[in-house]
């Protein structure tokens, strides 16, 4: 029988048509050369669009790659000053005459303390004692006393008391002395005796009470509202220390929900797909700023499941099956059996199922800003964000117009979800296991920006719900 | 056979040579259109941008890889199948109403005419004609037809079986069944 295929393919390779006039070359000349116009053109907006995305994408890293630069380039320049500076404006926010040229012109004073090349090992020695002393002087403004009268005696007291405090620690009142030049003189001469110390304090407060009120009061104010709110205020020493880092790496893995976010005009495309539970890992780096916010960036893959379930009827056709036992006769008599045989006409009701799995593999660069709020050893993070299918797989079928096409070969005809935008909300909680190290829970929900299809008549907008554990570790 | 100064000639965009490649060339290219586009008024369309592709890529034919006709049958069909994805045009050659009644005479296939074996396959259940035609007449491989058609090999190995049965089926069946099952 193979040969008489090879018959029907002679008989149709042999074959040749007459070709039709409106096929003469003077005919087609035109429209050919015009089609290769049209097709170099198409080829050369591809490469373009391509090149153009490429060097967006390049210069998107670049500015990324620059300001984490940027970033450790200063952490590097001066890693003790941002420290020391302060320690130093902690101290001299707390005794107000200082305070009140720390705060008019802080870069003056970060300035000072670089001249004054303080060790790292000192300035860290130095920000802790430091620290503990705010922390004191926290638990002094929870209780204030009763016989304060004004806010102006109420800034005296603290800063008597936190003065009383800080002499505990020569170094840290040294070093504090030595970057604030002249401002200190006072206060080094107190440290030799603790009554001496008030009245010197005391003396300086009112001595410059022009210059220092008013400022003095406002920080206070400010202080008493504000400063319990502040992470550094939280009462766990160890989220304290952590929270003087600014650098912080996190590992997650999870789980992600999914849809393809189908919508279509025509019936015909309706779509036979669904999302399945698939897997998710985020490396995600945080870079804090002040007062809680940090920024974000990493990378997310995602490994995101369909399947594909479609059935379509096809045409019925009807099978003849040849020479089939009909009937079987028994002579009662001889015992003689016969059987009566014929051909049976069956009708075949064909379906077509088409059932397969789809894989959308993604690598995305997200960019995020957040905050973070603490408490105990708890700490809860909020973002908001964008993130850039910067590199994407897909494998399997895609369903369009009743046809099955290749995922792979579908792409830039029917769908195309490279350099395509998210964007996502996330929160997240971590506790705290160490000074290092936080075991970290979140929860993300992305939607995308961009429609994935590559005709105007279907859309497709997959979102997702990320649930993902893992480990944060707190960088120097 | 397409000599190879023409398709250097053609590389250089000679006009000449493009007219004289395209001469030489088309009769087989209009019986290829005409095998998978039924719809006459699409195959001018389909013929020009098939030349126009054949003319911006030739530099890429490689004549140690396969017959210069085998590399022109190949673009051909695949810009019929661009084509009905394009959905401007139906797939094949859809139920031939007017096709000529299979003849009533013991049945052999190689002794049906073309267009007998062209009503035969145009009654074929969807796919099975697309893998036959591009398998059997057009000498496609599988994992070809699997590319082309968005299918696996597999699917492909088994629609040109299934394919087959229904042929035999239909060709081992006396002459009266068959003329009068269609």
């Amino acid at each position: 029988m193979d040969s008489e295929f090879n018959k029907i393919k002679d008989k149709f390779q042999k074959e040749k048509q007459n070709v039709p006039g409106n096929l003469d070359w003077g005919k087609m000349q035109a429209g050919i050369f015009s089609k290769m116009d049209r097709i170099s053109q198409e080829e050369a907006q591809k490469k373009d669009g391509k090149l153009l995305r490429r060097s967006l994408l390049l210069l998107l890293l670049i500015f990324f790659a620059g300001i984490i630069g940027w970033i450790c380039f200063t952490q590097q320049d001066s890693p003790s000053v941002d420290q020391a500076a302060l320690s130093t404006k902690t101290y001299v926010e707390n005794t107000e005459a200082k305070g009140l040229i720390a705060l008019s012109n802080p870069d003056k004073v970060l300035n000072k303390v670089s001249d004054a090349k303080i060790s790292a090992s000192a300035a860290r020695y130095d920000q802790k004692e430091v620290i503990t002393e705010r922390l004191q002087a926290g638990v002094a403004v929870k209780k204030p006393k009763k016989a304060l009268l004004s806010k102006e005696a109420n800034t005296e007291n603290l800063v008597f008391d936190k003065e009383a405090k800080l002499r505990k620690d020569q170094s840290s009142l040294n070093v504090s002395t030595d970057q604030t030049g002249g401002l200190t003189s006072t206060l080094n001469t107190s440290d030799s005796k603790e009554g001496g110390s008030r009245s010197a304090i005391n003396a300086s407060t009112r001595g410059r009470e022009g210059i220092a009120s008013l400022a003095s009061k406002q920080y206070l104010l400010r202080w008493e509202r504000g400063a319990m709110e502040s992470p550094l205020f939280s009462p766990s020493s160890i989220m304290e220390r952590k929270d003087m880092s600014k650098h912080q790496l996190g590992f997650f893995l999870g789980q992600s929900i999914w849809d393809m976010g189908y919508e279509s005009e025509s019936p015909e495309d309706s779509s036979f797909e669904t999302g399945r539970v698939s897997f998710t890992a985020h490396l995600d780096y945080q870079y804090k700023l002040s007062k809680g916010f940090f920024l974000s960036t990493g990378l997310i893959y995602q490994d995101l499941q369909s399947r594909l379930d479609w059935t379509t009827d096809l045409d019925d056709y009807t099978v003849t099956l040849e020479d089939v036992v009909l009937e079987v006769r028994r002579d009662a008599l001889t015992g003689e059996v016969e059987e009566v045989r014929g051909d049976v006409e069956v009708q075949v009701n064909a379906q077509r199922q088409v059932r397969h799995h789809n894989t959308y593999t993604l690598l995305q660069v997200p960019f995020a800003v957040g905050m973070t709020h603490s408490s105990s050893s708890l700490k809860w993070s909020y973002s908001l964000g964008g993130s850039l299918n910067l590199l994407s797989q897909n494998q399997g079928r895609i369903l369009f117009e009743g046809e099955l096409f290749n995922l792979e070969e579908a792409e830039t005809e029917l769908l195309e979800n490279q350099f395509k935008w998210n964007g996502f909300i996330r929160t997240g909680v971590s506790y705290s296991l160490n000074k290092r190290l936080d075991l970290g829970a979140q929860l993300m929900y992305q939607r995308s920006l961009n429609n994935w299809s590559m005709e105007e008549a279907v859309r497709i907008q997959p979102q997702q719900l990320n649930i993902s554990l893992g480990l944060l570790f707190t960088l120097e | 056979v397409i000599n190879t100064s023409i398709i250097k000639a053609v590389e250089r965009r000679d006009e000449k040579a493009c007219q004289a490649l395209y001469e030489q060339s088309i009769a087989y290219v209009y019986t290829v259109t005409s095998r998978y586009i039924s719809n006459e008024t699409d195959i001018p369309d389909i013929i020009q941008e098939s030349y126009a592709r054949l003319f911006l890529n030739i530099a890429s034919f490689d004549p140690t890889r396969g017959a210069f006709k085998s590399w022109l049958r190949r673009i051909v069909i695949n810009q019929c199948f661009q084509h009905y994805r394009q959905g401007k045009s139906p797939r094949l050659h859809v139920a031939l109403d007017n096709a000529p009644p299979i003849a009533d005479k013991e049945l052999g296939l190689h002794e049906l005419s073309k267009e007998e074996i062209e009503s035969l396959l145009s009654k074929m259940p969807d796919g099975y004609q697309e893998v036959f035609m591009l398998v059997i007449i057009d000498e496609f491989k599988h994992s070809e037809v699997a590319q082309l058609l968005g299918i696996s090999v597999e699917a492909s190995r088994s629609q040109l079986s299934r394919a087959k049965k229904w042929i035999r089926k239909h060709l081992t069946n006396t002459t009266k069944t068959i003329v009068n099952g269609f």
